[in-house]
């Protein structure tokens, strides 16, 4: 049986009294396109953080393609793109010249490739020319899904990656990712939208208060409901 | 990895605005008081003996003048504020950018991005160095030219010349070292800065008048702090003008010879990279 490419064990995160994370333990297969969903504060970006070795877990442990990540092991980290929050690039910089930036990390990128994940995410030859101080949160969205996509990743792990998009771009993104994931890449996407989670993926886990309430294939948890924002509000309930 | 990254870091820094406008300031400056120097000692100074003119003139000239440039970019002075502004915002906007996360998330060992980053500091302070030295010695090289009618190329110290850079490199590490931990603790370009421009110029100058007035004795300690190191690093350029715009006394007691003074700097930027490293490699990046 194949590896499991993400694997969370009894995962923790506390911040002094909060807990963040609670014990959450979950594994994505290979090729998965994998929803992470819950409430604001339910704890999606910190276990991002901690997938993504940005955070030290209090407990429990991440392994990506079966190895360790923590803050101080990240080499597997390599073979993932991952897009967290508003992506962050150098304001005096145009996009082209970050993303170059970046593809200085990866020499086996070429040259030609940073201008194909450009073409990629609809950011256009124009825009990729201006500096990324003049970007609108769309812009930014698109360059930080094409340094995701950048070296080839057979994972990507989004944190919200349509926030900022018109719903044309939504649109765009979710034909992307759909598209990443019948290529075999595996995707973990957290995301507020349902619709486009419910769309797109093939599992769900739903979080509340750093705990996991709901886990299995969208088609099991759609059973008897009218769609995922059912689900949603069934499990997690009010606040 | 540590020398792509390296490229990157450099690549980073010359990149941005900040660089150049340092050098270009630093430059400007250096020319414009080697100038005012040299427009005063162009008038009648009654108060000041013929042989203290004399000596002033000749440390205006080349060779000596092509020194003295150098003890402006030097870590107790000019050099150390521009040190700390570039090492603050160099560091503490990986964080406000939120780029720190975009290299960490792609799998850049902190040691060797942290390690990148002071590497890409250093060559960027050698090139302050080498600013200083080109501006004044544009300077007092036409001062020298008018006064001699040529520039004596064969009378030029070159060893001297390149202990003095090199020396001087080593006295701004410190304070860039220093500057790029408290970078990395307060997240915050101002309080880097703050920190940094805040010791420079009010602490190491009000603890060596402060430990003055307690006692000579106290006083002694002082040769210790980086200013004071840097200056006794870069005693053997005689002659100096002495250009104070950092620390603007020296303890009563003698400086350190600039050998062991150059290992106290090398130590106080180890120190400052340990902590730097320390508060680094147990930081949560979040947010």
């Amino acid at each position: 049986m194949p590896q499991p490419v993400i694997q969370l064990h009894e995962l923790r995160k506390h911040f002094g009294p909060l807990r963040a994370v609670d014990g959450l333990s979950l594994e994505v297969e290979a090729g998965e396109c994998f929803g992470f969903l819950g409430p604001n504060g339910a704890g999606k970006t910190t276990t991002i953080g901690m997938m993504l070795g940005l955070l030290w877990p209090t407990a429990g442990r991440v392994l990506l393609f079966g190895q360790e990540v923590t803050p101080l092991r990240t080499a597997v980290l390599r073979q993932v793109g991952a897009l967290v929050g508003a992506p962050g690039f150098y304001p005096y910089l145009s996009g082209r010249e970050n993303l170059r930036l970046l593809a200085r990390l990866h020499p086996e990128v070429g040259r030609g490739r940073v201008d194909e994940v450009l073409e990629q995410v609809g950011l256009e030859a124009a825009a990729a020319r201006r500096k990324v101080k003049t970007y609108s949160t769309g812009m930014k969205q698109r360059l930080g899904l094409a340094a995701a996509l950048l070296q080839r990743p057979q994972l990507l792990i989004l944190d919200e990656p349509t926030t900022g998009l018109d719903p044309i771009g939504m649109a765009e993104m979710r034909q992307l990712l759909r598209g990443l994931a019948d290529q075999g890449v595996t995707v973990f996407l957290s995301s507020h939208l349902l619709h486009e989670v419910q769309q797109i993926c093939d599992r769900v886990a739903i979080l509340r208060q750093g705990r996991l309430v709901a886990l299995g294939p969208v088609a099991d948890l759609l059973a008897g409901h009218r769609d995922l924002e059912e689900v949603f509000m069934k499990t997690v309930g009010s606040r | 990895m540590f020398m792509q990254l390296l490229t990157i870091e450099r690549r980073k820094l010359t990149g941005r605005a900040l660089l150049w406008v340092e050098l270009a300031i630093l430059a400007l400056l250096v020319f414009a008081l080697h100038a005012a120097i040299l427009a005063v000692l162009q008038q009648p100074q009654p108060d000041l003996p013929p042989q203290a003119q004399a000596e002033l003139r000749a440390s205006l000239r080349w060779p000596q003048g092509l020194l003295n440039a150098l003890t402006f970019a030097n870590g107790g002075e000019l050099g150390g504020l521009f040190a700390v502004v570039l090492a603050a915002a160099v560091v503490a906007q990986e964080y406000t950018w939120r780029t720190v996360h975009l290299w960490l998330s792609r799998g850049v060992p902190r040691g060797a991005y942290l390690g990148a980053k002071f590497g890409a500091l250093a060559g960027a302070l050698l090139l302050l160095v080498l600013t200083a030295l080109l501006a004044g010695g544009a300077a007092t090289g036409l001062y020298t030219w008018r006064a001699q009618g040529a520039l004596p190329w064969s009378d030029l110290p070159w060893s001297d010349l390149l202990r003095g850079v090199l020396a001087t490199w080593v006295t701004l590490l410190p304070y860039a070292a220093g500057t790029l931990a408290v970078a990395v603790i307060s997240r915050s370009t101002l309080t880097a800065t703050g920190v940094g421009l805040g010791y420079n110029l009010l602490v190491e100058n009000l603890a060596v008048q402060v430990l003055l007035l307690a006692s000579p004795d106290l006083a002694r300690w002082a040769r210790y702090l980086p200013g004071m190191a840097a200056k006794a690093a870069l005693s053997f350029l005689q002659g100096g003008l002495d250009v104070q715009v950092g620390m603007n006394g020296g303890p009563a007691a003698g400086l350190l010879e600039p050998g062991p003074a150059l290992l106290l700097l090398l130590a106080y930027t180890a120190a400052g990279l340990a902590l730097a490293w320390w508060a680094f490699r147990r930081q949560d990046i979040a947010g």
